[in-house]
């Protein structure tokens, strides 16, 4: 997703109002970026209050900054994010790499478990987290476009494409890559992979799943959302976040009213307590295929 | 004498809203008033005029200084400083979306400098010669994110840059140099690459001879003004009570005797 954001962003960067500033990550991503428009590239420094201010400043006379930083250290200028950014309605794009926990082996601080819950609560600003490369750079497109503040929470490399065409979605819809009847699973980001691998898995025990890509948390498409449950009254959620705020909640207030059993999966408050790869991390965190397949397999078997 | 024209402004708008903080705006009249006449290249007609010079209130809790400034300039009409706040544009900190003249909202310290060096930036890159000002009160300067703004700001040789330090001296439970003191100021300042001036804040000659001096400036411009938070009146200088406090109807005939306006 990274390579897919940074390839984006050079494209993009033909227009000169479209800078990229960073905090000391990404250099290397991006040094043909910062090679080709010397003008539209800063790096601040690691100082993330002062990158999201300054981002806000060049926005102010019509620049379209993009600011990079590790997802989780976002955290620390929440301040400037609300007030430079979401109150003063800023055209700034914030892009958060290694989201969830992209940065498995790392640990807890490079994770971000809580940007959708914190970042939701916002006014003005528009929420991206796409499920692979290619939602991703079109989310990228689409951010630069918007006019006002945008997150676009990116995990970090390598993650298996899910689309093989080009500009796939509907920015401000729900996209729902398998049609079943017995249940709905919703998810976000990467952790989509693992979705579909339980759809494969029940679906060869003739348990039939939607399987729903949530690519954009807010605007909510509350409407999309009660689509995707119209055949069943089973769902279930699935995020690399605390399902305290989150995609969890967000279905579930869409669904408010519905007659519907759900469970949410993902970090159930509390930090990662493992270091580990990614299926290591998912497995114990209980967000595996395996674990989204049993969870659905025993809410279709209660149900019947 | 405009300065406490613009003070009995201030005293009637926080009077008929019953909130401000009036010993933080009568600190900056002057300040305002050497920069709105005679310094900043500004259009009350055109408050989105592109060239205009940029002035951040990062102390945005002193805004009814500003507010009373800009509606004496003309950017909006003077009753707005006395109407009913049901309604009004003024808030207790200002709000660019709503107030003519207000670049940014401001509130939260130690945010304005930051949002002016993206300003200063901007300018260069579009090469425009618009400056930038920014004026920041001294207990907001124990706030972090200043000292990220004005390390990058010096490195970066922001020329286009003024910071206006309000040194009154005084932050919401006293005395800064009680609670925590930011001296030496001048030193820090020069350390982090600024050209540095200190200058009676209460002098609008003094204040803008220091301003006509600045764009000659190798480095970006820090002005410590020397004041006293809430100049003009007695009974309101130097007392902590008046950081939010309220004149009742005695005092206020008191602070107009004092101001020359009765």
């Amino acid at each position: 997703m990274r390579s897919a954001f940074a390839n984006t962003l050079q494209q993009l960067g033909s227009d000169s109002r479209i800078m990229l500033l960073i905090a000391d990550t990404g250099q290397y991503v991006f040094r043909h970026f910062a090679a080709l428009y010397p003008e539209q590239f800063l790096n601040i420094g690691i100082a993330e209050a002062n990158l999201i201010g300054v981002a806000a400043g060049l926005a102010h006379s019509g620049n379209i900054p993009f600011t990079y930083s590790i997802a989780s250290f976002y955290s620390r200028c929440f301040d400037q994010i609300r007030v430079d950014l979401c109150y003063n309605n800023m055209n700034v794009k914030m892009v958060g790499v290694g989201s969830g926990v992209a940065y498995g082996t790392m640990g807890p601080t490079h994770h971000t478990i809580e940007d959708i819950a914190a970042f939701r609560a916002l006014p003005n600003l528009t929420i991206f987290s796409p499920c692979d490369p290619i939602e991703a750079a079109q989310l990228t497109e689409v951010a630069a476009s918007l006019n006002g503040p945008v997150y676009l929470r990116l995990a970090l490399a390598g993650e298996s494409l899910i689309y093989s065409s080009q500009s796939p979605i509907v920015w401000d819809k729900v996209n729902t890559l398998r049609h079943g009847e017995h249940a709905t699973i919703f998810a976000t980001g990467r952790i989509i992979t693992q979705a579909l691998k339980a759809e494969e898995l029940l679906r060869q025990e003739g348990i039939s799943c939607t399987v729903v890509s949530v690519h954009t948390l807010k605007p909510v498409d509350t409407e999309g959302i009660r689509q995707s449950v119209k055949n069943t009254d089973i769902v279930v959620t699935v995020e690399e976040h605390n399902v305290l705020g989150g995609l969890g909640t967000i279905v579930a207030e869409a669904l408010i009213g519905e007659p519907i059993k759900m469970v949410r999966l993902g970090l159930q408050d509390t930090f990662c307590p493992v270091y580990g790869d990614m299926e290591y991390v998912y497995a114990a965190l209980g967000i595996s295929a395996h674990h989204i397949a049993q969870t659905v397999r025993k809410l279709v078997q209660e149900a019947s | 004498m405009q300065a406490n024209k613009i003070r009995g402004l201030i005293l009637d708008q926080i009077v008929a809203f019953q909130n401000g903080h009036l010993a933080s705006a009568f600190s900056m009249v002057e300040i305002l008033l050497a920069l709105y006449h005679g310094i900043l290249r500004h259009d009350p007609q055109q408050p989105e005029w592109e060239d205009r010079d940029r002035l951040i209130l990062s102390k945005g809790h002193g805004c009814s200084a500003l507010y009373a400034v800009l509606a004496d300039c003309g950017y909006f009409p003077l009753h707005f400083l006395t109407d009913s706040q049901n309604g009004n544009i003024l808030g207790g900190h200002p709000d660019r979306k709503k107030v003519p003249g207000i670049e940014v909202a401001t509130g939260s310290l130690g945010h304005g400098l930051a949002i002016g060096i993206g300003m200063a930036l901007a300018a260069k890159k579009a090469r425009k010669e618009y400056r930038v000002y920014c004026i920041l009160g001294d207990g907001e300067l124990q706030e972090g994110s200043v000292w990220e703004a004005a390390l990058f700001a010096g490195y970066h040789k922001l020329t286009n840059l003024t910071v206006v330090i309000d040194y009154n001296r005084h932050q919401s439970s006293g005395a800064v140099a009680d609670i925590l003191s930011i001296e030496p100021l001048a030193e820090k300042w020069k350390a982090f690459g600024w050209q540095v001036n200190t200058v009676d804040g209460h002098s609008i000659e003094e204040l803008q001879l220091r301003f006509k001096a600045i764009p000659y400036s190798p480095r970006p411009q820090c002005c410590i003004a020397y004041t006293q938070k809430g100049k003009g009146v007695s009974f309101v200088e130097g007392d902590a009570a008046f950081h939010t406090g309220i004149p009742n109807a005695e005092q206020i005939q008191q602070a107009k005797k004092e101001l020359g306006l009765l």
